[in-house]
């Protein structure tokens, strides 16, 4: 079945026109996933049996002539540290490997309303701690466009996913980079949006302060409905930064579109695109300096106009980064101490004991080695966290002042391709340099997409835009302009 | 033992009674089913968010104007980290860095003192443990119950000024109706840190902490016994290290708890989930216009508005209820010192809880006013009243309703009089033949017993005159009688 690359709006078509059932649909992800999922290991729960009723039902409602859904016929994923009511949600941690989520995660609310189907739970570095998906306490996820390369992470079983063709997009989290950055390395899109805009009731935290539900998809147009079904303040305005009305990103996107058509128009014509110097000074594989190249030109082609900026404190992003993540870890981490749920130590003499012994267990190196170093920076280092805190709000006024000359930035979102796997996992400096194009968007909040830039056929790169605050549309924008001249086989039929 | 000064300072946990918990939608109330008030954000679950009451800040805010604070209008929460069984989260969501209120006090009429507020800040509570013989059960129904805590500032000097500030402060509380104050279910704890200075010699102990404190009597003896044991060491030249210290309360003394080298480190930093607290400056105007008659203030009023003794004053601004009661009851029938007197002898008798009795009194002041009035004019005797008002506390019935529908009002038709009276001395003189000879040669004492059994029969609804007035002329009746 060759549905590939299409849209779910152009999925939907086919549903209404017949041209297959959604029975045949699902069905055909089902076996996509059990051709390939042994390969590429990017579940950690999958939950087939009921996709198929779905299905049934879906084609019962085609019959009935009965209107769709924003997002009926696509199927998702959600990574595994989002809850879904009666559903484990491990983290990929040995620390809740048992544990049944009581309630679902608010973003799955809209999800389930506009019609998506799950089809499970995707892996990812422990507790969202690593970049490659390494880091899961129960496997590690392969990149589909290379077995022997790293899917990147956190969020590498839901880039892997939908790089994959296992279902139309997948929920992730993005605390330093963990969206953008493996769907950089599979070759997808990710947007992080504007921190508040989703609900984070049912994330396992890690970051707080940062942690933001992202979106993995083949195409902006995806991420734009499935955005629209995740904003807040629908289910409720406690968990999200409470804006008068929801934004309709995918009716913004097309009439964006065809009014640029029908004045004959070229897509991005009056669009300033700041290039942000220092993004660029940092050494970079050759390959992505060449796909950021052809993607300056394809923006160019569009009709952007591209200007070069600075954001002075860039590089103090990435200590600024560890050192406030690490220390809100230590604390939302404390929870797990084995007496109200997860790994519970058997075998000890006191409470002190439970507790050494259930986290001792529970938690992997990674995990470790990050609570140990926040633990010190709380208890020898407190001056360190007031300077992080100065350095993000140094780099809020760094993009505020790009924001005023440019209508988004694009930058690198990685500096290089998927590695090997295994070659970084013994260097956590190593490992932790992957961040450093993405933490400064964290640290400041704003919204960023990352929208593969490599002509097919070559290892996937990543470039990142980064909007201002609660302009997701403009980034949708600017994807969709780079994905008509990059990618213009997912253009076919989609207008 | 020497002669030292002793320095105390407080700090009380005060529950507040918002209808749900600080953090959750969970009901904010004590309940004998263990866990029955939960939910995955006071369970401390993964995923789950806190969403800061409202009502909780009002609450406190409420106090810190009361006690006289300086409000800092801009402030956060910071989370307050240890691991301890009854805390789901690992950590405590409180305000460390920059609480609510600061710079505060509070003035003790009877010492003439001012005792400094140093700081009064919200935070949550956690859950309980309940220890069996050879386990531990954690009922998490009061983990997110909302607290204010309030630290003094070592102002206090001896047991009488720590009781008097302990009453002064739960007496304002009470005011403000904003929590239960019952220290023996634990929505009011406090802790004391005492250590005592050798002015002359230049010597002083350690700090200790001493918790556990579950009366008012407890923090005083407890007091007494540290500042006793302080001063021995201190005399002895003993060396002490900072203590935490548990009140006993059956041995009467204090026991060491952790020693302060151990302390925690709490890692204090800001709460990241929760936006940080912005008080505007017309929501602090509004809620100090709002504030109600504060007790000292009430106090003043009542002792010259009402021309009360200090004594009737302390108990009558002891509650808003009480209060409230009063000045109602006063509007039916003006007479402050009568009503004063009736509440604090016959009706608080009669009330178990004490003044705390006032919040959900059957009987209504106006009927209070309006038994008072009856009385004041004669139509009831006392006892009556007495009676009457024991079924009011029950019923919550109109008075003269009672009296009628239990024939309880004063008997005032003659002839009925008469009647009772001539068939009591009837019966009477066939009972003690000698009756009537004894009236006549001692007429005090016989008309005594026919005037105590009298009233005995009628229930003192007759008027004591009229009764007299009767029997005598009954007895002069049954004398004509025998004559003839």
């Amino acid at each position: 079945m060759d549905n590939q690359g299409l849209t779910i709006e152009q999925i939907q078509n086919q549903l209404v026109s017949k041209k297959y059932s959604a029975e045949e649909l699902f069905k055909d992800t089902l076996d996509t996933i059990k051709e390939k999922e042994h390969k590429i290991g990017a579940f950690i729960t999958l939950s087939e049996e009921e996709i198929v009723k779905k299905a049934q039902g879906l084609d019962r409602k085609l019959q009935k002539g009965t209107s769709l859904g924003n997002l009926e016929g696509a199927l998702y994923s959600i990574k595994d540290n989002i809850m879904m009511k009666n559903q484990r949600c491990t983290c990929a941690s040995n620390m809740l490997k048992n544990f049944i989520a009581p309630y679902d995660g608010e973003c799955t609310l809209g999800l389930n309303e506009a019609g998506a189907v799950s089809l499970g739970k995707t892996n990812m570095d422990e507790f969202a701690m690593g970049s490659s998906t390494e880091h899961s306490a129960f496997k590690v996820t392969r990149n589909p466009r290379d077995y022997k390369r790293v899917a990147g992470g956190s969020s590498g079983g839901s880039a892997a996913a939908v790089a994959a063709g296992f279902g139309h997009f997948s929920l992730g989290s993005d605390t330093g980079g963990s969206v953008r950055q493996p769907a950089a390395f599979c070759g997808v899109l990710g947007m992080k949006p504007t921190y508040g805009l989703v609900s984070r009731l049912g994330l396992v935290s890690f970051a707080p302060s940062m942690d933001q539900i992202g979106i993995l998809a083949n195409n902006s147009r995806d991420i734009a409905r499935v955005l629209e079904e995740i904003q807040g303040p629908d289910f409720s305005k406690d968990y999200t930064l409470v804006r008068k009305k929801p934004v309709s990103y995918d009716q913004e996107l097309q009439a964006f579109t065809k009014d640029r058509e029908s004045r004959k128009e070229k897509p991005l014509k009056g669009i300033t695109i700041g290039i942000p110097k220092e993004f660029f000074e940092i050494s970079m594989e050759k390959e992505v300096e060449k796909a950021l190249d052809s993607a300056m030109e394809a923006f160019k082609s569009q009709g952007a106009k591209l200007i070069s900026l600075s954001i002075p404190h860039f590089g103090y992003g990435l200590s600024a980064y560890h050192v406030l993540s690490m220390v809100e870890a230590v604390s939302n981490l404390a929870r797990f101490d084995g007496v109200g749920y997860g790994n519970r130590a058997s075998n000890c003499e006191n409470i002190e004991d439970v507790i050494e012994k259930s986290r001792g267990q529970g938690f992997g190196e990674e995990v470790k080695r990050r609570l140990i170093l926040g633990n010190y920076i709380l208890s020898k280092e407190k001056q360190s966290l007031v300077r992080a805190k100065k350095v993000q709000k140094l780099l809020q006024e760094d993009f505020q002042q790009g924001f005023q000359q440019a209508d988004f930035l694009f930058t690198p979102t990685t500096h290089t391709t998927a590695f090997k796997l295994g070659k970084k996992s013994k260097s956590p400096l190593d490992m932790q340099r992957l961040d450093e194009l993405t933490v400064p968007v964290s640290l400041t909040g704003l919204p960023a997409i990352s929208v593969p830039c490599q002509e097919p056929g070559n290892l996937p790169v990543g470039g990142q835009l980064i909007g201002n605050y609660f302009d997701e549309t403009v980034l949708l924008k600017g994807a969709l302009g780079l994905e008509q001249v990059l990618s213009p086989n997912q253009q076919k039929g989609n207008r | 033992m020497i002669k030292a000064e002793t320095v105390i300072g407080l700090e009380i946990h005060v529950e507040l009674n918002t209808e749900t918990k600080i953090f959750c939608g969970c009901k904010n109330q004590a309940s004998k089913n263990p866990n029955e008030y939960i939910c995955p954000t006071c369970l401390g679950y993964p995923g789950a968010l806190p969403r800061l009451n409202k009502k909780v800040v009002d609450y406190a805010l409420k106090a810190a104007l009361a006690l006289n604070c300086e409000v800092q209008r801009n402030t956060h929460m910071d989370r307050k980290h240890y691991f301890y069984p009854d805390l789901p989260k690992g950590y405590q969501i409180t305000q460390a860095t920059k609480p609510l209120g600061i710079k505060g006090k509070l003035y003790l009429e009877k010492a003439k003192k001012t005792v400094g507020i140093e700081r009064i800040h919200i935070e949550e509570d956690t859950g309980k443990m309940m220890h069996r013989s050879d386990d531990t059960d954690i009922d998490y129904n009061r983990s997110g119950v909302p607290l204010i805590e309030i630290v003094t500032a070592p102002d206090l000097s001896n047991e009488v000024e720590l009781l008097e500030f302990l009453e002064e402060l739960k007496n304002l509380l009470a005011f403000l109706e904003i929590s239960d104050l019952k220290m023996e279910e634990g929505s009011l704890r406090c802790d004391l840190n005492i250590n005592v200075i050798d002015q002359k010699r230049g010597t002083k102990t350690p700090v200790m902490e001493v918790k556990n404190l579950n009366s008012f009597k407890g923090a005083v003896k407890a007091g007494l016994y540290e500042q006793k044991r302080l001063r021995k060491a201190l005399g002895k030249n003993r060396e002490l290290t900072k203590e935490t210290r548990g009140w006993d309360q059956k041995r009467e003394e204090t026991k060491t708890l952790r020693k302060k080298e151990d302390s925690l480190e709490y890692q204090y930093f800001i709460e990241p989930e929760i936006l940080p607290l912005q008080l505007s400056q017309r929501k602090i105007r509004n809620t100090a216009g709002r504030m109600p008659e504060l007790p000292q203030q009430k106090r003043a009023r009542f002792k010259k508005q009402y021309d009360l003794p200090d004594y009737d004053v302390g108990i009558l601004a002891k509650n808003p209820y009480v209060a409230d009661f009063f000045e109602q009851a006063l509007l039916v029938c003006y007479a402050p010192k009568r009503i004063s007197n009736w509440i604090m002898t016959q009706l608080l008798s009669e009330m178990p809880k004490g003044l705390e009795g006032f919040k959900d009194l059957a009987l209504k002041p106006k009927d209070f006013g309006k038994l008072m009035t009856l009385i004041e004019e004669g139509k009831v005797p006392k006892k009556i009243g007495e009676k009457v008002l024991k079924e009011i506390l029950i019923t919550g019935e109109d008075p003269e309703r009672i009296l009628k529908n239990r024939n309880l009002g004063k008997i005032t038709d003659p002839e009925e009089i008469q009647k009772i009276v001539a068939e009591l001395v009837d019966q009477l003189s066939t009972q003690y033949p000698e009756l009537l000879k004894d009236y006549q040669k001692k007429p005090d004492k016989a008309m005594k017993f026919l005037m105590g059994k009298g009233m005995e029969r009628t229930g003192g609804r007759v008027d004591p005159e009229k009764l007299r007035e009767s029997i005598k002329q009954e007895l002069l009746l049954k004398f004509q009688q025998k004559e003839y």
